[in-house]
């Protein structure tokens, strides 16, 4: 065993840092577009949309769903198809919906970096800007997710303990984004968004031989974890978070809100033309299909060929380990931390430009009191960023030294509790001429607090039905706040319009 | 499930693409 293990060891070791030296040389290529704060974001119109709809898919694809989302379905059953089919089905077509009308209103602003950016600038309001920024700190748990997931891999293949999995995770994690900027990522997540397809695809295939059965390798699926227990192949998991019609409708109005979140529709703003709409979405929906629904099979699969895992979240490690030749596993391995990287890369990148852009360019010239000219503002925000990095790097370090029960359910939570804020504000603002500051201000504070409130003190126990709830009242309290502040809000528009077509940040 | 898992997955691509072509082919 101790020989596999180290012939294992020194071919993941060996690909990893070839996969490192392929990201610092486009990184190189691309170091002249990262020097200003909206190319080292989005690297605006630089990279083909195929490119980018592939990388959107990859980021969108983390350690949630190579490694939590099987875990789960190795714990639950075929149940867990429902969230993998809302990972598709539910949110490509929430992308084809956001993509255009998103895209077109930060064309009409001149170019945004971010989503508080875009929402600050479509309500007019620096408050609601720093309140999003705020709002997005919470990704912060959904990084620990990634780091667990890297130890998880660490662990369950090469034998590191825990602790030192965690360490190893965030150093490489650092070291991969300090490596390249947006440009970089933009392209390594595209490349990997593929070569993630592919690995699916292995999976997926793996099936007829670790399963058998020929063409009915699903009928033999189906008996095989029958045997094992007969609640794993229901239509609604016996206990767990699938276990009722309306936990699964929840699932998929998150999932549809998904795409809300920050960190993807960056992506989407960093194509030039309306014409690359339409190549970007297709491929990233082709992606997204490839990656999402096909690994949680593995998950089902590992339930037969290795029914006494310690932690379900070691499913698809292990499985891989059990099915394939060494060196074909070290290459999953592989594709498995870098896809990984590339969502953790993405998250980091959105925090960090959070902080430069919308902490420190807008409250800078409000806490100096006086002006500061735009490039000093500018090459500050970028080095800010930078260290922003480093530190939250550190936080989130020490908060995954506890494992969490499941990485799924920790990562489910954070997202949600960002998407519960901005859910109303985003989507009213796009189709409501009357949303307004206020209303937006009052939704955020609201949803959030309330998601927290219903989690934390057990008030529903789904962490989907939360999510649902929370975002109803979010959107009620909106309207409501949005109608009562309408005569304030009307005196206010000509003012408001003057400021927005001189503001030139 | 399975079973049922595989032909949602269809009935998306089908509804994905005839909004992708509406919106974002004219």
């Amino acid at each position: 065993m101790t020989t596999a293990t180290d012939a294992l060891f020194w071919t993941i070791a060996i690909m990893l840092v070839g996969y490192f030296c392929l990201v610092v040389w486009i990184g190189k290529k691309g170091s002249h577009f990262s020097r200003t704060m909206a190319g080292f974001a989005t690297a605006r119109g630089k990279v083909s949309p195929v490119i980018v709809g592939a990388s959107f898919a990859a980021s969108y694809a983390s350690a949630n769903l190579f490694i939590g989302v099987p875990g789960l379905a190795y714990q639950y059953g075929t149940s867990v198809l429902w969230y993998t089919l809302g990972c598709f089905g539910v949110s490509w077509l929430g992308l084809l919906l956001f993509a255009k009308t998103f895209w077109r209103y930060s064309k009409k602003f001149g170019g945004v970096s971010t989503l508080p950016e875009w929402l600050g600038r479509r309500y007019n309001s620096k408050t609601l800007q720093v309140l999003v920024a705020i709002l997005i700190l919470f990704n912060v748990y959904y990084i620990v997710g990634q780091n667990v997931g890297l130890a998880t891999i660490f662990e369950s293949i090469l034998n590191i303990p825990y602790f030192w999995g965690v360490i190893i995770g965030v150093l490489i994690t650092v070291l991969y984004i300090g490596l390249g900027g947006a440009f970089a990522q933009l392209i390594t997540d595209g490349v990997q968004g593929i070569l993630m397809a592919l690995i699916s695809i292995f999976i997926f295939i793996s099936l007829f031989w670790t399963i058998g059965g020929g063409l009915n390798v699903f009928g033999e699926l189906s008996y095989k974890l029958e045997a094992i227990d007969p609640n794993l192949t229901g239509f609604l998991s016996v206990g767990g978070p699938y276990d009722s019609p309306m936990a699964i409708m929840a699932v998929q109005f998150l999932l549809f809100s998904f795409v809300l979140m920050p960190h993807l529709l960056n992506k989407v703003l960093s194509l030039e033309s309306e014409e690359q709409l339409a190549p970007f979405t297709l491929s990233a929906g082709l992606i997204l299909f490839l990656i999402s629904t096909l690994m949680v099979l593995g998950g089902l699969a590992a339930r037969v060929v290795a029914p006494s895992l310690s932690s379900a979240d070691a499913a698809i490690p292990v499985y891989v380990l059990e099915s394939f030749p060494t060196i074909i596993a070290a290459l999953i391995v592989v594709g498995l931390i870098s896809a990984i990287l590339s969502s953790t890369d993405s998250l980091y990148l959105g925090l960090t430009t959070s902080i430069g852009n919308d902490f420190y360019k807008v409250l800078a010239p409000v806490i100096s009191k006086k002006p500061i000219a735009l490039s000093v503002l500018d090459r500050n925000a970028v080095n800010i960023s930078k260290v922003s990095l480093i530190l939250a790097g550190l936080i989130t370090l020490y908060l995954s030294l506890e494992r969490p029960e499941s990485l799924s359910i920790l990562i489910q939570f954070s997202f949600s509790a960002i998407i519960c804020g901005i859910i109303a504000p985003v989507t009213l603002g796009y189709f409501w001429e009357k949303s307004n500051a206020p209303g937006a201000i009052a939704s955020l504070i609201a949803g959030t607090v309330l998601y927290v409130f219903f989690t934390n003190l057990n008030i529903i126990e789904n962490i989907y039905i939360a999510m649902f709830f929370a975002s109803v009242l979010a959107f009620i309290v909106m309207v409501g706040t949005c109608l009562a502040t309408q005569s304030v809000a009307s005196e206010h528009k000509q003012e408001s319009l003057a400021i927005s077509e001189n503001s030139n940040y | 499930m399975i079973g049922v898992y595989f032909i949602l997955l269809a009935l998306f691509w089908t509804v994905g693409l005839l909004i992708w072509k509406k919106i974002y082919v004219m």
